[in-house]
């Protein structure tokens, strides 16, 4: 009887966590974050395109990459995004709802592989609902990230390899590798150090040349064949394109100090040859998503302004990050244990993507380790719990475990319940605020309806805007006719051009405003920038004008309309 | 003393050649480059009953590093008894030639004390058994950590800037202001977000947050290929990380309680150092060199038990210690603070001229001029010197002074720093004639630009 009331909880409070981490990642969709960024826009707009004449916003015909901003994003996030986009139309909703149900799905596979490591109800319960208020887990849920849709598939995968079914985990990582890049390194390394662990195991060290067969790496042979066509599908290597434009061996070279390095020729310099700091380079990269600084609290420059950015955390809660460390005890003491591993696996193919490309600690890049550090923190909780509640003991011998347990288990409650409040407000409110700013740049989307409204009847739209690639946002944002654009792609920048890509189309001309001037065209639209001095655009004649403002009711744009 | 017996067998030889050799290598860096004396150690010089100040500034450096000798011997005996002979030696080597420890003895006198007296409190606690002494080693660690921290007055305590109840209740207010002005936004009742947005909950995130930032693996480790935008010693070299991740899972997976304890205890100290201090990183963490250094010889030691490991780990140490010590040497300017050099600078410029009934005025932008006037030129009389910042752009300069100052203090500073480039072209106008500049390597003087100026006012 004890036994039922006890699993009747146990499923009670399972299903009200789960129920609380589908709420927070769809509530407010559509206005946190208050509009899509370029990448979202990308996405959302070449999904469109693809549910309309299944071909990209260039016209490639059912393409496994989509050239978008010459970065070639992996393109299954866009093809999964055509069914929403065609029940609800082309919005940020609709865009996202691929990447929520990506984070829902997250939370669901990590509930079954706590249950490897937490065989008890309670301390699994407890796992499950510090996984429910995790940062990012929340974060990357709520924006359209392909590697959120790879991190999910990537951890089903994961899971079949804890369950020892290898064979099982072939087609959700092979998919994982069409969802995002990373995977196409992470997946194919895991599965290796998985199953050559495996035939350690079971083979005694001095047969193994002898007994080595390639039968054990059958589920590596699949996916390596699931996943060529990827790399067989890009003319001219431009797959590569995003590791040439990102790794750290461009980036950094020389790699040391200039004022160190000889004259003549750098690779013979001594002591401070480049050898030695591309060694450094290479394993502090490595050692960054160990580092609990970073995992907790410590934001770099390249994160803070971009969608990758969680005000107030790093990745982790804050005191996961400390954890860590002694999770990390956990999984040295407890290494004999294949789970433990796997988890020690987990996370050398999943930071190996982010270490060879140039940025410090790269979130989106290792989002596939991350739930590996978040249960060894876990662990490092339950460890330093347990070694708590003895040290309390040997103190006060007399006192029993319970009370201990209790004391701990109060504070847990106190320290979680404000804690799960603030993680999901700083997302759902204080992010929407934070983040509003460039890369998510407003008034697109309050600006863009209203000019489609009036663009017909001019011949010109004249669109001054600081951000590179605006064009993306007034394809999105209007649902503009993907048949159209795709004429113009022999006229856009070539795959090999980087920064602002933005070209002329339809009515629309992207350039700066010059007014002396330009005040004397006729039947036209500008779309202008605060930075216009909208005086004396208010002095000319015959215009009338439109302000547009962003999420915190500032202006963001002008539509001046010259009759 | 027991230690005393370690030099007799060859392998406390070993150790103490070993450290010997590193030191005298780190005098002659520290003489090659020859770095003038910080405001900290004048003060301890002026202190000293010597005319001779740069004898006085090299008895405190040689002082300085007595004591944090002292202090890694105290290290060495001590944990030679809980972790072994060799790992204690290995150990208190990688004390001794970290980077950190060289800029420490050159630069930071009060924190050599410091470690020295916290090492001796270590031994007190750890080493004694009875209560007495145990109190009487912690109590010493306490009061050296709070009075030796030397915390610059104007800058806070970490720890008790985390816990101010009034910086919890502006970060409350900020956020909830900034929320208001969404215009459209997710509607979450101010009753529930007052469960979070309270001072207590909000003191806990920022004492958190504190304590996240000791995990700082990449400024130990890694800041000779990434300084991280921070200006800090070397700690390790990279190459002892992997080293230390080896250490790390050996001594995790070892059953030894005292080692642990050991450990447990340096690090606690070190900890609460770093918790007190607001200085450089390679300062805040230096105490923290010890735990580590400790579970990196783990590391060494049990690798060298494959002799080719020996090998290759002495040799990327060393090579480590070659590296680091010649950009040390090589770009000084890089590692070191820019302010002694300005004042140097400065000084011996104005020497030339102090013979000349010419008034000088100095700048105190970066520092306190009084002190380095007394240095290098002995008697600095308040009717020939004046120490303090001036601005000539809103009060012209006095005919028969000599001005040594950062170039905003001639033409008017930039709130973004950015002095325009003919700001020389602006001196004749001002009857000022540029003598000679110095342009330091770092912004020290923000908005004031980063050209230092001596010029005269005929």
């Amino acid at each position: 009887m004890k036994k039922k009331y006890s699993t009747i909880l146990f499923i009670i409070l399972s299903g009200l966590i789960f129920v609380f981490s589908v709420v927070v990642r769809i509530w407010g969709l559509n206005n946190s974050p208050p509009s899509v960024n370029f990448d979202e826009a990308a996405l959302g707009y070449n999904a469109f395109s693809l549910s309309e004449t299944a071909g990209d916003e260039y016209g490639n015909f059912l393409p496994l990459s989509l050239r978008s901003f010459n970065d070639y994003k992996p393109a299954l996030y866009s093809y999964l995004s055509i069914i929403p986009i065609r029940i609800m139309g082309l919005n940020d909703i609709s865009t996202r709802v691929v990447s929520a149900v990506s984070g829902i799905l997250i939370i669901f596979i990590l509930f079954f592989i706590l249950k490897e490591f937490f065989l008890d109800r309670t301390n699994w319960l407890v796992a499950f609902s510090i996984i429910a208020i995790q940062p990012w887990l929340l974060h990357y849920s709520r924006t359209a990230f392909e590697s959120n849709l790879a991190a999910m598939f990537f951890l089903g995968g994961v899971w079949f390899l804890f369950r020892d079914k290898p064979l099982w985990s072939v087609l959700p990582f092979a998919i994982s590798a069409y969802s995002y890049h990373s995977p196409r390194l992470a997946a194919p390394l895991i599965l290796f150090l998985y199953l050559v662990d495996r035939v350690w195991q079971s083979t005694k060290p001095l047969d193994l040349i002898k007994k080595f067969s390639w039968k054990n790496f059958i589920p590596l042979i699949f996916l390596g064949l699931l996943i060529t066509p990827i790399f067989l599908s890009s003319r001219n290597n431009l797959i590569f394109r995003r590791y040439q434009q990102t790794n750290i061996f461009k980036v950094f070279y020389p790699f040391a100090p200039k004022e160190l390095l000889s004259q003549n020729n750098p690779w013979f310099t001594f002591p401070s040859n480049p050898v030695y700091f591309l060694g450094g380079l290479l394993v502090g990269h490595a050692a960054a998503y160990f580092s609990p600084i970073n995992l907790g609290e410590r934001i770099y420059h390249t994160v803070r302004y971009s969608p990758m950015y969680i005000p107030s955390f790093g990745i982790l809660g804050w005191l996961e990050s400390i954890f860590f460390m002694f999770g990390l005890v956990t999984i040295c003491r407890k290494v004999d244990g294949r789970k433990y591993r796997l988890l020690i696996y987990w996370i050398l193919a999943g930071s190996v993507p982010a270490i060879v490309t140039w940025e410090w600690f790269h979130p989106l890049r290792s989002l596939d380790l991350f739930p590996a550090i978040l249960i060894i923190s876990i662990l490092g909780l339950f460890s330093l719990s347990e070694s708590f509640v003895k040290y309390f003991q040997t103190l006060f011998p007399e006192m029993g475990k319970f009370p201990i347990r209790s004391g701990l288990a109060i504070v847990s409650v106190i320290i979680f319940i404000p804690t799960l409040i603030f993680v999901t407000e700083n997302e759902l409110v204080y992010a929407a605020w934070s983040n509003h700013g460039e890369y998510q740049p407003g008034g697109y989307k309050e600006g863009v309806p209203i000019l489609a409204k009036f663009q017909d009847k001019y011949d010109k739209v004249i669109v001054d805007t600081p951000h590179a690639q605006a064009y993306i946002f007034f394809l999105f944002y209007q649902g503009f006719p993907p048949d159209e654009i795709q004429k113009y792609a022999p006229i856009r920048p070539s795959p090999l051009t980087e920064g602002d890509l933005s070209f002329d189309f339809y009515k629309y001309e992207f350039r700066k405003i010059d007014w002396p001037k330009d005040k004397f065209l006729h039947n036209v639209i500008f779309w202008a920038s605060p930075n216009l001095n909208i005086d004396e655009v208010r002095e000319t004649k015959g215009t009338s004008i439109i302000e547009i403002k962003n999420a915190i009711d500032t202006p963001a744009a002008y539509i001046i309309r010259k009759e | 003393m027991k230690f005393l017996n370690t030099a007799t067998n060859s392998l406390g030889k070993i150790f103490f050649v070993g450290l010997l050799i590193l030191i005298s290598a780190q005098v002659v860096i520290s003489a090659l480059i020859a770095y003038p004396p910080n405001e900290e150690q004048l003060n301890l010089v002026f202190f000293l009953p010597l005319n001779n100040y740069p004898l006085g500034f090299w008895i405190i450096k040689l002082l300085s590093l007595l004591f944090l000798v002292g202090s890694v011997i105290i290290f060495h005996v001590l944990a030679s008894k809980i972790i072994g002979v060799k790992k204690s030696a290995v150990a208190s080597l990688l004390v001794v030639i970290s980077p950190a420890s060289y800029a420490l003895w050159n630069l930071h006198p009060f924190d050599c004390f410091k470690v020295f007296f916290v090492m001796v409190g270590c031994f007190l606690v750890w080493r004694m058994r009875s209560m007495k002494t145990i109190c009487l080693g912690l109590f010493l660690i306490t009061l050296t950590l709070v009075v030796l921290s030397r915390n610059n007055p104007r800058s806070n305590i970490p720890i008790f800037t985390a816990i101010k109840p009034s910086l919890a209740e502006d970060e409350i207010k900020s956020r909830l202001n900034s929320e208001m002005s969404l215009v459209d936004q997710v509607d979450i009742p101010l009753s529930v977000k007052r469960i979070a947005y309270n001072k207590p909950y909000f003191i806990f995130k920022n004492v958190i947050n504190l304590v996240i930032k000791y995990g700082d693996i990449e400024t130990v480790f890694f800041q000779e290929v990434n300084n991280f935008g921070q200006k800090s010693f070397v700690l390790f070299f990279w190459p002892e990380f992997i080293l230390f991740v080896f250490g790390f899972f050996w001594l995790a997976r070892s059953s030894s309680v005292l080692q642990n304890k050991f450990i447990v205890l340096l690090i606690t100290v070190s900890f609460i150092d770093f918790l007190l201090l607001n200085k450089p990183p390679y300062q805040q963490f230096f105490l923290s060199l010890f735990p580590l250094s400790v579970i990196i010889s783990f590391g060494i030691v049990r690798l060298g038990v494959i002799r080719i490991f020996s090998v290759v780990s002495a040799f990327g140490i060393g090579f480590s210690f070659l590296v680091n010590y010649f950009d040390v040497s090589t770009r000084p300017t890089y590692w070191l603070d820019n302010r002694p050099l300005v004042y140097k600078f400065i000084f011996q410029e104005v020497k030339i001229y102090q013979n000349q009934n010419y008034h000088f005025y100095i700048t105190s932008l970066v520092g306190k001029p009084e002190l380095y006037c007394r240095y290098y030129l002995g008697i600095c009389q308040s009717s020939s010197f004046t120490f303090d910042s001036f601005r000539l752009k809103d009060h012209p300069p006095k005919g028969g002074s000599i001005y040594a100052g950062f170039q905003g203090e001639f033409v008017g500073e930039d709130v973004r720093n950015d002095i325009p480039p003919e700001w020389a072209s602006k001196f004749p106008k001002n009857n000022l004639t540029i003598l000679a500049t110095y342009t330091t390597r770092d912004t020290i003087a923000y908005h004031f630009g980063d050209t230092a100026v001596v010029a005269v006012a005929k």
